[in-house]
């Protein structure tokens, strides 16, 4: 066995990039094919308020990040519905907000500037056997829904009002989405960090969507791509000591471009081909 | 004739921006209904009303007796698309079988080999069939159109909406969509939005001008009357001249 196996985190952190690839091969598809990148990475960002509210009275930081962004998310919609202003201002605004009350209730928290670290960069060699038994579960729960209600997952994403017309949950699978984004978010917090989490679900997809126009396969093609990253960046941040998210995201940034400019080239060829 | 539908003293708005305005309109069984008017008239909204897709101001929607959200899947719709996002990843016969989903329940949304051989004969209908594993951006203008009319006819409604079916289409697939909907209105409720009026009086039953307002002439027919009103300029500027007098009705 490679020395690199010994040692347990290195373990544990193999199995977390696997299972967070799988997760983000789901979800960050979902999210690249319905162009909602803007809006989870304000997710990612608004969490940060319930894990400081949580850090600072003790509560579970997981149910204190997941209540915060879920609240967060319904009073988005009500602004939104009843209050029509622009769409993205208010979005940003209220990611602003959560990352001001998350840093606020840090602060006031003895010993708070490692942890403001530890949310903001994440740790992927730090991630614990519970975590990756909830990643576990959500992807056995994420894999299931995906399966049953993929037809109708496909239809609402796109022509949201051709589904409310055959009558389909549309408002429940919507939300349920929400839920399932915003849990995806806060477990992949704990890897990549909350300023790097949106790339890690995204990077992957964009890629995939390069070469595929079926939405099975971009999923799929994300999860091996998350999987080749992830390994990748655990074998250079330890071999060469460098924090391992930012590894990773660099990595994946680079395979993006390399497939952008295949794709381009590609392209060009097949232009002349015609002509 | 049965009544199916009734639209009673409506009002549509948009924040501030009244766009429909004391809508009365009855549609029987076996219709066929054309909608004209201008850019903006609000024909969409009226259809969408009709969807339960937007809040009504005030009167009332009655579809079989129930509201426009009990009632919306007994319809058969075709949206005027113009807010697609092409680059979504779904090939064309994924689309039309999304109508299929209608029949679907209980945890079971599966496509079953019923549903495919419905959604092929479809596409075979409107010589799609080479295009069936295309990515829907592949396919042009007219196509796209196409696409969605199968997609309304795979959920097997009763009533069909169909807002705009050809523009952009070639003058001899308008015509064969026409001649197809005439055949399907033996069976079928249509209520088509359309800007043809030349083409349109040879299959429809009825004709009404939408501008805010609904000019409706009982005789169904097109009346010069009615166009300058919901138009707002004379008949023949609209009509580029093409207007063909058997169209008008006397006045
Ligand atoms: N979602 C919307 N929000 C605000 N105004 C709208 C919306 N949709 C349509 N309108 C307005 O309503 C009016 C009627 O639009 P529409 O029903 O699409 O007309 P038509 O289909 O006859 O061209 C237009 O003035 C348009 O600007
Ligand atoms: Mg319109």
């Amino acid at each position: 066995m490679p020395e690199i196996f010994q040692f347990e985190f290195i373990r544990n952190s193999i199995i977390a990039v696997i299972l967070l690839s799988i997760t983000c091969g789901i979800i960050g598809s979902y999210i690249v094919v319905r162009r909602m990148v803007f809006i989870s990475d304000a997710i990612a960002h608004t969490v940060f308020g319930g894990i400081g509210i949580a850090h600072y009275f003790g509560f579970n930081i997981f149910a204190g990040a997941f209540v915060f962004g879920i609240l967060a998310m319904i009073i988005l919609e009500l602004i939104i519905r009843y209050i029509k202003e622009r769409r993205d201002s208010i979005i940003g605004i209220m990611l602003a907000s959560g990352m001001a009350i998350g840093i606020i209730f840090i602060y006031l928290t003895p010993g708070y500037s490692t942890d403001l670290f530890s949310y903001l960069f994440g740790n992927i060699l730090l991630i614990t056997q519970n975590e990756l038994i909830h990643i576990a579960l959500l992807n056995i729960i994420l894999l299931i829904f995906f399966v049953v209600y993929f037809n109708v997952l496909r239809a609402i994403a796109f022509d949201n009002d051709f589904a409310v017309v055959l009558k389909l949950p549309v408002q429940n699978i919507n939300f349920a989405m929400t839920i399932f984004i915003t849990i995806a978010i806060i477990l992949s917090i704990k890897a990549v960090g909350i300023i790097l989490v949106i790339a890690l679900l995204t990077i992957p997809p964009s890629i995939a969507s390069f070469f595929f126009n079926d939405l099975k396969k971009i999923i799929i093609t994300s999860i091996c791509l998350g999987i080749l990253f992830g390994c990748c960046g655990l074998y250079f941040s330890y071999n060469f000591d460098l924090p391992t998210g930012a590894v990773i995201i660099l990595i994946s940034v680079c395979f993006y471009l390399i497939s952008l400019i295949f794709k381009k080239i590609k392209q060009k060829f097949a232009f002349h081909k015609i002509q | 004739m049965n009544k199916i539908i009734e639209i009673k003293n409506l009002y549509v708005a948009y924040d501030d921006n009244l766009v429909l305005e004391n809508i009365n309109l009855d549609i029987y069984e076996k219709d066929f209904i054309a909608i004209l008017g201008p850019n903006g008239g609000g024909k969409s909204t009226l259809l969408k009303a009709l969807l339960g897709l937007l809040q009504i101001k005030t009167g009332s929607i009655k579809i079989y007796g129930k509201r426009p959200n009990e009632s919306r899947n007994l319809f058969g719709y075709v949206p005027q698309e113009n807010k697609f996002d092409w680059q979504f990843p779904i090939s064309v016969i994924d689309v039309i079988l999304s109508g299929r989903l209608k029949f679907k329940k209980n945890f079971n949304f599966f496509y079953s080999k019923n549903d495919f051989e419905i959604a092929e004969e479809l596409l075979k209908k409107f010589g799609l069939l080479d295009w069936k594993n295309k990515h829907i951006s592949e396919l042009s203008g007219g196509q796209k159109k196409r696409v969605f009319i199968c997609r309304a006819l795979a959920t097997e409604s009763d009533i069909l909406l169909l807002d705009e079916p050809t523009a952009e289409l070639d003058a001899h697939i308008e015509n064969c969509i026409y001649d197809f909907l005439k055949e399907l209105n033996s069976k079928k409720t249509i209520i088509l939005v359309t800007h043809d009026i030349g083409i349109i009086s040879g299959y429809v039953s009825k004709v009404c001008c939408l501008n805010k307002k609904l000019f409706y002439h009982h005789s169904g027919k097109i009346t010069g009357e009615m166009l300058q009103n919901a138009y707002h300029c004379p008949v023949d500027l609209i009509a580029h001249g093409n207007l063909p007098h058997r169209v008008l009705g006397d006045h």
